[in-house]
């Protein structure tokens, strides 16, 4: 027999519906369809507001990787949660943009055109919303051969206030891009370029001049990606011996060595959780951490040796596995490829999972992206309709 | 027992006090019990609820207020060691029992302690409920939720509402 129907204050609905894990949205999702007033309470803002408080951390809704890695020509978004990008808009978008970088819920799209030499005659670059399919194009960069680039939101350069990132997507918003001026290690040098983009798209917003500094190019063939540690951005190149980093308040370039026996490719930067700066690098089938270290007189220690062979199945080591990525928000995830797939690795946890079985031809780098997705986001619960409740 | 005079609780036996349900039932029980209510805890702080006084709560009914002070008792001792940070292992998990299997019943019942819960402002109680209904409608479509929590059934444009939400979230259906 079918219970009473009970009347349930709003408070309680908002304390059952709250503890809705975010990394399953499709639940929240059933839930305000399920009845008007449960909708109506989603939606608002003040619902979001708790809901992000009480769970804290953005959860890794999936991730973001160029396809040519899987010998295709799309870009893919694979989820690791329930959410997927609205279609059709997100399979267009794919289709015809790199991805170059995620961080602070919104992802940096990348498109160059190349010349007969196959170098680049100019850089597009697109920052695009999944959850609310919102997307903003950055007027076009003149080419550069070397260049790597970030998004992220503005409030982390320091000059617009103090921002914990979990519902700023719509907000002001820094690309940051490095490029260099030649080939020539000797003569030419990197630059960085900054685009701000204020949330109202009526003001008429164009890149920074170039500010030029005596670091030398390093050697790199394509956008790379970065770790944001308090105000510095950081780029890591690969096969080169350093890291490039860019400090967003004092717009100040330098570079950081990095440590001295590793120009391996299989490296990926992350910032923790208490503000240090990362370095996961995998040989063979060991993977190293290393941490950045001012007193060290290298400038780095060895923080940390994981034998994957304990972590992954053994299907896994046909080739060496590549690390090709971490997540960027102190949560301590790796991404790893192998030729039985995708796997993450915590390593707070030690816990490694598959998130995409398909093989890869050779490694590309992944980008994670974190976000909270609570309906009123999107669509007809939109996010006016959150604002006019 | 004969409940001590109010006001002075802190030495000797236990204070106690009493509160009434909507059906002018009584219940003695310790005040530190009756003090995991948010609502009570200020009116027993002033010596209320004591002696023959005794605290109305118009809004419970006795079965509610029963099972409501069952958590109370059972809880009372670890919210006095300040969330228990030197709680043992074994505490911790037979509190956790306790919790499992004091959920585990009748859906009008587990309403009535949600609206107690509230009323009284018992924060751990209103949690321990609020994940057991949130765990009741885990994995369930939009209509299925409406059955397990016992709504009517949808109008004819309720129904085209939830179609055309439907249409829109299609990724949350895959």
């Amino acid at each position: 027999m079918a219970p009473p129907s009970p009347v349930l204050l709003d408070e309680m609905v908002e304390e059952i519906l709250i503890r809705f894990p975010p990394a399953d949205p499709a639940r929240l999702v059933h839930a305000a369809l399920a009845c008007k007033s449960w909708r109506r309470l989603i939606s608002r803002r003040r619902f979001r507001r708790r809901y992000l408080a009480f769970h804290h951390t953005a959860p890794m809704l999936g991730f973001l990787c160029n396809g040519i890695g899987w010998g295709q020509s799309e870009t893919r978004f694979v989820p690791t949660s329930s959410f997927r990008p609205p279609r059709p808009h997100a399979d267009h978008i794919l289709r015809d943009w790199d991805v170059a970088d995620a961080r602070h819920g919104r992802i940096l799209l990348h498109n160059r055109s190349l010349d007969r030499r196959g170098d680049p005659v100019k850089h597009e670059f697109m920052v695009w919303d999944p959850i609310t399919d919102e997307r903003r194009a950055l007027p076009s960069l003149p080419g550069s051969t070397k260049s790597g680039a970030a998004v992220l939101c503005a409030a982390a350069a320091g000059n617009s206030g103090s921002c914990d990132h979990r519902d700023c997507r719509g907000g002001p918003t820094l690309v940051v891009f490095v490029g260099t001026t030649g080939r020539d290690v000797t003569r030419d040098r990197c630059f960085v370029r900054v685009y701000y983009s204020s949330s109202s798209s009526s003001e008429e917003e164009s890149w920074s001049q170039p500010m030029y500094s005596a670091v030398p190019p390093a050697n790199l063939d394509k956008i790379v990606p970065s770790a944001l540690l308090g105000k510095e951005i950081h780029f890591v190149f690969p096969y080169s011996k350093t890291i490039f980093k860019y400090n967003l308040e004092t717009r100040e370039m330098s570079r950081v060595p990095r440590p001295s026996a590793l120009s391996n490719k299989s490296i990926a930067l992350m910032a923790t959780e208490d503000g240090r700066l990362e370095l996961t690098v995998v040989k063979r089938c060991r993977l190293s951490l290393w941490s950045r270290e001012d007193g060290t007189t290298a400038g780095w220690a060895l923080r940390r040796v994981v034998e994957l062979v304990k972590l992954l199945p053994n299907a896994a080591f046909t080739t060496t596995p590549y690390v090709v990525g971490a997540a960027d928000d102190g949560t301590c995830i790796i991404f790893l490829q192998t030729d039985d797939g995708t796997f993450t690795i915590n390593l707070k946890s030690g816990q490694a999972t598959k998130v995409c079985p398909d093989a890869c031809l050779f490694p590309c780098d992944i980008f994670a992206y974190m976000s909270f997705c609570t309906p009123g986001t999107i669509g007809l619960l939109s996010p006016y309709y959150a604002l006019s409740v | 027992m004969a409940a001590p005079e109010s006001g002075d609780g802190n030495n000797g036996a236990a204070r106690m006090v009493t509160l009434i349900s909507s059906d002018n039932t009584r219940f003695e029980v310790e005040a530190a019990a009756a003090s995991l209510s948010q609502t009570l805890q200020l009116t027993i702080l002033d010596g209320g609820g004591g002696g023959g006084d005794g605290i109305p709560l118009p809004n419970v009914d006795s079965a509610t207020l029963s099972k409501v002070l069952e958590y109370c008792i059972k809880h009372a001792p670890a919210a006095a060691n300040g969330g228990a940070p030197n709680a043992t292992a074994v505490d911790r998990a037979e509190l956790e029992r306790f919790d499992n299997e004091f959920v585990n019943i009748d859906q009008s019942v587990l309403y009535s302690l949600i609206m107690a819960a509230h009323n009284l402002e018992i924060e751990g109680l209103q949690s321990l409920v609020a994940k057991k209904v949130a765990d009741m409608i885990k994995g369930k479509s939009p209509m299925e939720i409406r059955r397990t929590l016992g709504f009517p059934d949808p109008t004819p444009e309720e129904q085209a509402e939830m179609n055309a939400h439907m249409l829109e979230y299609g990724w949350a259906y895959e």
